[in-house]
């Protein structure tokens, strides 16, 4: 029995997608992983949802460094629109970033719980509750 | 003063006392009512009227104007006045017209009311007493003849012309002249020239007037050509039928006139005399009661000090009590008829003294009684003090050689005896008692060593030839530091050239020659500073004015050291600018000025300098600036040198960091891949189906880390290359050299590049570079065009001053700016959904530019075209 149904994983890289996808299954941490290639589908995905009344993911995976539009600029237009968003996601940065600005900033964003240091591994899952 | 109107009775003789005046037969008198009407004629006044009018005029009758006519004017317009009440009361004299000589004096007078309320205008005429001249005219002709011959007076007739008819026999004995030498000259003749205006301007007033006499003194000429001065009664009788002339009587006043003048001129002198003098005089009575005094006794008091003086006062009254006794001694001695003199002191006020020498003389009537006392007084204050200053000099003298130090020596020639100075003694520090004077070996004992030739040379110099004594030399004094002395002197020799005295003055230097010394080695000291400084000084005035620069200024700033000396400050500052109006300030508040400035060279650039400049006061009150300047043009070019690199290593200390952290990124990411794949693996079952999927994703993870590494390893080298080679490249050659690589692309996507580099073709850069630049940007945008669009390219070349600038322009997706153009130019920064980029490009661009000291814009509009603006420097 997995822990959460339902992840959204915002990530450019196919093969970071497929490992996520196998560590998220492997560690029974949630039933339904859906990966958007950049934020800008991703936020397309939620507008989707918003729309049909669909379940919102309970934990949302982000990458940072993504084309078109990346994870600060997700993050923006998310936040423009939480209140339309219940019950509210918990955001985790997922990057292999070693700059201490993007630290700073991810912890700007009220809606980002966590920063996660690629790779994602099953110990770290494990302390999501 | 008005007359008291008179009461008349009517009824009675009327007249009787008219103008209180007893009336005659022939006194004539009318009466006039206020309403003009006649109330009253006598017979008299019929025989008046008819002198001029012939209508008689009778009681009841209104005057008008015709009842007067051809009366004096004066007669009725002074009659109507009164009786209208304007004029109070009148008196005239009117003449007959007929017999000229024949005077009427006329009184028109207002009378008191009589019983019937009737008031009343009176007019009374008197005939006035007739000339002796009519007498005679009417008597006698002969004897008025007679009569002007032997008068000594002359009468002088002259027509209205002023030309002379007549002239009576008395002129011949007053001025030599006979009768006819004056017929038909003018009357202007033979007057002395300073008289003659003034005689003129008589002629013309007699003349004016008729019948008036007018008189003046002048001086005519005699036959022996002298000036006499006579005193002239003129009258013009011109409208007399038988006199018809201007008659002129004249006397000679010259003994009056002489008498009059000495009269006059003695008292003026006198008064002169006695009021000019600076010596006071009073004379004194017998009983001492002052009868006259002059003004330098009034105004300068020195009788009795400070006191009016009056005639009538006694004296003893000026005098303080305590002093009375010593003045009634003084007169007695006066009264015995001899002469006093006393001198008093006076001390005014600011504490003034003044000295009078008084003199007391008895005044002698004549008989040889002495009646009174004449005092006569002399200031001697400047005398008294010259003789208190003269007796006080002496004694100064000595002092005055004291504090100088100053000590004298004298030989008398004549008598062969010496004089000598305390001080003399005391400075050439010999004991006060007599020498062997007949050489001068004591002095050469004391002499310094190096000195004595010298001192015997110049003595002898002097003593033989008569040459001026000047000289300086050293005194040896035992256990004391030698002293210096100045000697000056020479001969005094009468008007036969024959030697009467030998002087010397001796004056101790010392301390003036050492402080000279001092101050010599001083300005030395500080003339080698000034010299041989390797900064700037500079001297001036408050004003700017400079005074002087030292050579190291002079080079600095290109000048001569004389063409520094005329400049102002002005020349040299720009007096207008921040810094120079602040060092002002600040200099003129605090005395002194700490900073950097810039100074303006000859050639008329500026050399940046640091310069402390402050107020100096010279010994004598005035006041400069003196100014240190160093040149900090080293100094500022290695500043800015280091401003700059301080600048670019911290822009590539930052470029250096920001490309650590994202290589370590992107090198981290496949890394990361790699590990998990690795952990995913089943090793249990190698055969296993994911396990196949993972090594082909190992496979593809590894790829991706080596592609990373080839990229940025081709970073680091465009990076770290700090020698790039140039060349002179044609852009128009790269162009097409890179089209050939990109044919297949644009022809897939069916596009056109156009091109113009004719405004500049050449640029001096690294080849490679540019062919990168230029491949990157056009595949960019070939790759990033609008599905909607051709895609139609241009690239343009543009000359701007120190740059070649390349535009390179499309119809492309274009970019919304304000999202991402702050990481446009970033590395691995992609912003469309295109699998081929991989945020790669722009950064290269954008490092080969700024690698050859250029730089790169972008303009952009979404689904309109982007345009990026490259910048070589040339």
């Amino acid at each position: 029995m997995s822990r959460f149904l339902n992840v959204l994983l915002v990530e450019d890289d196919p093969i970071t997608i497929m490992v996520c996808d196998r560590i998220i299954k492997l560690s029974d941490f949630a039933e339904k992983v859906v990966s958007c290639e950049n934020g800008k589908t991703a936020m397309d995905h939620i507008h989707k949802l918003v729309a049909e009344g669909g379940k919102f993911p309970e934990i949302i995976f982000l990458d940072i460094n993504m084309p078109v539009m990346n994870g600060w600029d997700f993050l923006e237009e998310f936040e423009a629109i939480k209140d339309k968003i219940s019950p509210m996601p918990r955001i985790f940065i997922l990057s292999s970033t070693v700059d201490p600005e993007d630290y700073k900033r991810a912890k700007s964003f009220t809606a980002v719980d966590n920063f996660i240091s690629k790779p994602l591994s099953k110990e770290f899952l494990e302390n999501i509750s | 003063m008005q007359p008291e109107p008179t009461t008349i009775d009517t009824k009675n003789e009327p007249y009787a006392t008219a103008g209180g005046r007893s009336l005659q037969l022939k006194d004539a008198c009318m009466l006039v009512g206020l309403d003009k009407k006649i109330i009253e004629v006598n017979s008299g006044y019929h025989q008046f009227h008819t002198l001029y009018n012939a209508h008689l005029p009778h009681p009841g009758q209104v005057i008008t104007e015709s009842t007067f006519k051809n009366f004096p004017a004066e007669f009725s317009s002074k009659l109507s006045s009164v009786l209208s009440g304007e004029a109070e009361s009148t008196i005239l004299q009117i003449q007959d017209t007929k017999q000229p000589l024949n005077l009427y004096q006329v009184r028109i007078l207002p009378l008191a009311a009589d019983e019937n309320n009737t008031r009343c205008v009176g007019v009374f005429i008197f005939e006035m007493e007739k000339s002796t001249l009519t007498s005679f005219q009417h008597s006698s002709p002969e004897i008025f003849r007679v009569l002007l011959q032997n008068s000594t007076d002359v009468y002088q007739l002259a027509d209205a012309g002023l030309i002379i008819h007549f002239t009576s026999a008395a002129v011949e004995n007053m001025l030599g002249f006979p009768t006819h030498h004056y017929l038909g000259k003018t009357l202007l003749e033979g007057i002395h020239p300073d008289d003659r205006d003034k005689v003129k301007d008589w002629l013309i007033s007699i003349r004016s007037v008729q019948e008036k006499l007018v008189t003046l003194e002048y001086r005519v000429k005699n036959k022996d050509d002298k000036w006499v001065w006579i005193e002239n009664n003129g009258r013009n009788m011109l409208h007399h039928p038988e006199v018809r002339s201007i008659v002129m009587n004249f006397r000679n006043i010259q003994s009056k006139k002489i008498a009059d003048d000495a009269l006059v001129q003695a008292e003026q002198r006198l008064s002169l005399l006695l009021n000019n003098t600076e010596e006071s005089f009073i004379i004194l009575n017998s009983r001492l009661r002052i009868l006259t005094y002059n003004k330098a006794a009034q105004v300068h008091s020195p009788f009795f000090f400070n006191q009016e003086l009056q005639s009538g006062m006694s004296v003893l009254d000026l005098i303080d009590k305590e002093e009375v006794d010593d003045y009634i001694k003084i007169f007695e001695v006066v009264f015995t008829g001899k002469e006093v003199e006393k001198e008093t002191i006076f001390i005014g006020g600011k504490n003034e003294k003044f000295v009078f020498n008084h003199t007391y003389r008895p005044l002698f009537d004549g008989t040889n009684d002495i009646n009174g006392v004449f005092i006569t007084s002399t200031n001697i204050t400047d005398r008294k003090k010259l003789t208190e200053e003269l007796a006080a000099n002496s004694s100064r003298l000595e002092t005055a050689q004291q504090i100088a130090r100053l000590g004298y020596f004298e030989f008398n020639y004549h008598n062969k005896s010496f004089f000598c100075s305390p001080q003399f003694y005391a400075i050439l520090g010999l004991e006060e008692k007599t020498y062997d004077w007949s050489d001068f070996s004591f002095i050469y004992n004391i002499v310094h060593q190096d000195d004595k030739d010298m001192v015997r040379t110049q003595l002898e110099a002097t003593l033989n030839s008569g040459v001026d004594l000047n000289m300086e030399f050293r005194v040896h004094e035992k256990s004391k530091t030698d002293k210096v002395v100045l000697a000056i002197g020479g001969l005094v020799r009468d008007n036969e050239n024959k030697t009467l005295e030998f002087r010397v003055t001796i004056q101790d230097i010392t301390a003036s020659k050492m402080a000279i010394l001092a101050i010599q080695t001083l300005e030395s000291k500080f003339r080698s500073l000034f010299e041989n400084s390797i900064d700037g000084v500079i001297l001036s005035h408050m004003n700017g004015d400079i005074i002087s620069g030292n050579p190291s200024v002079c080079r600095m700033l290109g000048y001569q050291p004389e063409e520094l000396m005329k400049l102002h400050r002005s020349d040299l500052l720009e007096l207008e600018s921040d810094l120079v109006i602040d060092m002002m300030e600040q200099r003129q508040k605090n005395g002194s000025y700490m900073g950097e400035l810039f100074i303006r060279h000859k050639e008329g650039y500026y050399v940046p300098v640091e310069i402390t400049s402050m107020i100096m006061n010279d010994g004598e009150g005035k006041r400069y600036f003196s100014t240190i300047i160093r040149d900090i043009t080293e100094k500022k070019k290695i500043e800015i040198e280091q401003k700059a690199l301080t600048e670019e290593l911290m822009k590539n200390n930052q470029d250096l960091q920001q490309f650590s952290f994202i290589t370590s990124h992107n090198l981290r990411a496949p890394v990361a891949n790699l590990m998990s794949l690795l952990s995913l693996y089943d090793k249990q079952n190698p055969g296993d189906d994911f396990n196949l999927v993972l090594i082909d994703k190992f496979a593809e993870a590894t790829n991706q880390l080596n592609q990373t590494l080839t990229d940025l390893v081709n970073v680091l080298v465009i990076k770290s290359n700090n020698h790039i080679e140039r060349e002179q490249v044609s852009l128009s050659t790269v162009f097409t050299e890179v089209n050939k690589n990109i044919e297949n692309l644009l022809a897939e996507k069916g596009g056109t590049i156009t091109s113009d580099f004719s405004a500049v073709d050449e640029v001096l850069y690294n080849r490679i570079h540019i062919e990168s630049i230029f491949l990157n940007m056009i595949s960019n945008a070939i790759r990033y065009s609008s599905p909607n669009r051709i895609p139609s390219i241009n690239i343009r070349s543009h000359k701007l001053p120190g740059w070649v600038q390349v535009d390179f322009k499309d119809n492309g997706l274009g970019m919304d700016l304000k999202r991402y153009g702050d990481r446009l130019f970033g590395l691995y920064q992609r912003f469309h959904d295109n699998k081929e980029g991989k945020g790669l490009g722009l950064y290269m661009t954008r490092s080969q530019v700024l690698a050859m000291g250029g730089k790169i814009e972008v303009e952009s509009e979404p689904n309109v075209g982007t345009t990026f603006k490259v910048y070589f420097k040339t």
